[in-house]
């Protein structure tokens, strides 16, 4: 089961892995890319950032969908991490994921601020607003220890 | 709980807590820093701990910036007291397994998960080589 599916526009990476892992007793995590599966350089350095006794599975998200919905993922605690909110909106959609972590998204002159860590542009936003229309519980949560916020309250 | 201080030759300590709270959030607020500045002795702080420790039924968890430096020298004193444990050589790596598992007490066993995972995090890599793929993909 997907215990959390995550915006991290990092990706995986050290401490914040091992802090979600421990928080929600993870025992693998998905990162679904387009772009990372063909990149030695990329797929290296987030197989460093992988916890001990995790499993780490790197996968584009048209294969990642695939494997969501055919079950085989049913049998793991699952963290899903993504880039982008699009990404993440592709999964939700096509998966019935029905809540979505906004980790961390990068400030750009295009953005605004939702939060220290979390930065949309326009587009972001609307696309933020039908996830949430369509049922998906939407929060923004850089580390465990910090309160989840939910994202209408701030969109 | 357990109480965690950070120890250092100048400003490492705090620095080290900024950074702890940048990955950890709010995990990083229990943390203590003490910070040896020139003409400070660490035995002050040793004395002021000593203190501390011996009417307190708590553990201390101290870990200190380098392996025989005065702060280490000073501190490692405090080993005489049970509710004490001394690490020297603290990295982020490390400071960040305990803060994030350790909740009442450090156990020996843990302690030396804690130096895995601190010695796991140290490593080099030189450019103009691909990297070497040493495990396998992954797969459901």
């Amino acid at each position: 089961m997907i215990k959390l599916l995550r915006v991290d526009h990092r990706l995986l990476h050290g401490q914040v892995a091992v802090s979600w892992k421990s928080a929600l007793d993870i025992d693998c995590i998905l990162v679904a890319n387009d772009k990372v599966p063909g990149d030695a350089f990329r797929k290296s350095a987030i197989k460093m950032a992988k916890p001990a006794d995790t499993k780490l599975v790197i996968k584009t998200i048209d294969d990642s969908i695939a494997a969501i919905t055919s079950g085989v993922t049913d049998k793991y605690k699952l963290l899903v991490v993504v880039e982008s909110i699009a990404d993440a909106a592709r999964l939700c959609r096509a998966c019935g994921i029905k809540q979505l972590n906004l980790g961390g998204t990068k400030a750009t002159p295009e953005t605004r601020s939702l939060s220290k860590a979390v930065n949309v542009t326009e587009d972001e936003t609307a696309l933020l607003r039908e996830l949430i229309a369509e049922g998906v519980d939407v929060e923004i949560q850089m580390v465990p220890d910090d309160s989840p916020v939910k994202a209408e309250r701030v969109l | 709980m357990a109480h965690i201080i950070i120890a250092s030759h100048g400003g490492l300590a705090e620095g080290m807590v900024d950074s702890i709270g940048m990955v950890a959030g709010g995990a990083a607020d229990r943390i203590e820093t003490y910070s040896l500045h020139p003409g400070e002795n660490p035995n002050d702080f040793y004395e002021a701990m000593r203190e501390r420790v011996a009417h307190d039924s708590e553990q201390y968890i101290i870990m200190c910036d380098i392996k025989g430096g005065s702060v280490h020298n000073a501190l490692f004193r405090l080993t005489e007291f049970p509710n004490v444990v001394v690490f020297a050589g603290v990295t982020l790596a490390m400071a960040l397994e305990v803060v994030l598992t350790v909740q009442d007490r450090l156990e020996p066993d843990a302690a030396e998960r804690v130096l895995d995972a601190a010695r796991a995090g140290v490593t080099v890599s030189f450019g103009g080589a691909l990297p070497t793929d040493e495990a396998e993909d992954e797969e459901f």
